[in-house]
């Protein structure tokens, strides 16, 4: 169970995403995840030198939803849990991950790529 | 922003129905100046880090996930949870069976964020002694 990127995900997300959609920070120095939002609402981009942005499997989902639909694998495949995304009309699916997570940063960092990043 | 974990509510249902070791993270009590019960969201699990006695266990949308199963059978039929986001901004969760011929559905939940919808789903499920 994955609830929240991982660090190097999350510096590949802080390349490509607002700081403003991230909603946890990692605490430089320690192991620890704390809340980001209502931090950067007030003081801004001051606040990077102590932390490093993070996003939830939540914040994903709703930088994705208006653009993907999202699949589990086929009642067939009963002996492992993965997910996949469609993107909306782009015809693109990811590849197949244990964690639904890994799917929304696949398709975030992908749809970049192309261009089709909706914000 | 969207809603990231259970609210204060939905846990005292979930400890019911889920266990405990299940909820990823919790809230952490303490008393305001005013003498008034506050929670800190606290992101170590319940298990681990709770003072049981006062603080309440909470569950992050991938515990939620992670809790559902993967496969419900309703009348020897198995179906399978599926989460879409609808239009205007919300999401649909349904349980349901896809053949080439026909796509059924039993049970959906429709609300506007995906930890409620997780959250009634599993609450539904128990109810009809699913889970």
């Amino acid at each position: 169970m994955k609830s929240y990127v991982d660090l190097d995900q999350a510096r590949k997300l802080a390349e490509i995403l607002p700081l403003e959609s991230a909603d946890m920070c990692y605490i430089k120095g320690k192991a620890q995840l704390g809340f980001l939002y209502e931090e950067y609402k007030e003081f801004g981009d001051s606040i990077l030198q102590d932390y490093e942005p993070c996003w939830s499997l939540a914040s994903l989902l709703d930088i994705l939803k208006d653009n993907i639909k999202i699949e589990k694998t086929g009642l067939d495949q009963s002996d492992i849990f993965t997910y996949s995304i469609i993107g909306d009309g782009y015809d693109y699916k990811t590849h197949e991950h244990e964690e639904l997570i890994d799917a929304c940063y696949e398709m975030i960092v992908k749809l970049h790529e192309l261009n089709l990043l909706v914000l | 922003m969207s809603k990231t974990h259970t609210d204060y509510e939905q846990p005292k249902r979930l400890a019911e129905i889920l266990p405990l070791n299940s909820a990823d993270c919790f809230y952490r009590r303490f008393t305001n100046h005013y003498n008034a019960a506050q929670y800190t969201l606290e992101m170590y699990p319940y298990n681990k880090g709770a003072d049981k006695k006062h603080d309440l266990p909470c569950w992050s949308l991938a515990s939620l996930l992670d809790v559902l199963p993967k496969e419900v059978n309703i009348e020897g039929q198995r179906y399978a949870p599926c989460l879409f986001p609808v239009i205007d901004g919300h999401w649909l969760l349904k349980l349901w069976y896809n053949s080439n011929e026909t796509i059924t559905s039993p049970i959906a939940i429709f609300e506007d964020n995906p930890v409620d919808v997780y959250y009634e789903m599993i609450v539904k499920l128990n109810k009809l002694k699913l889970l």
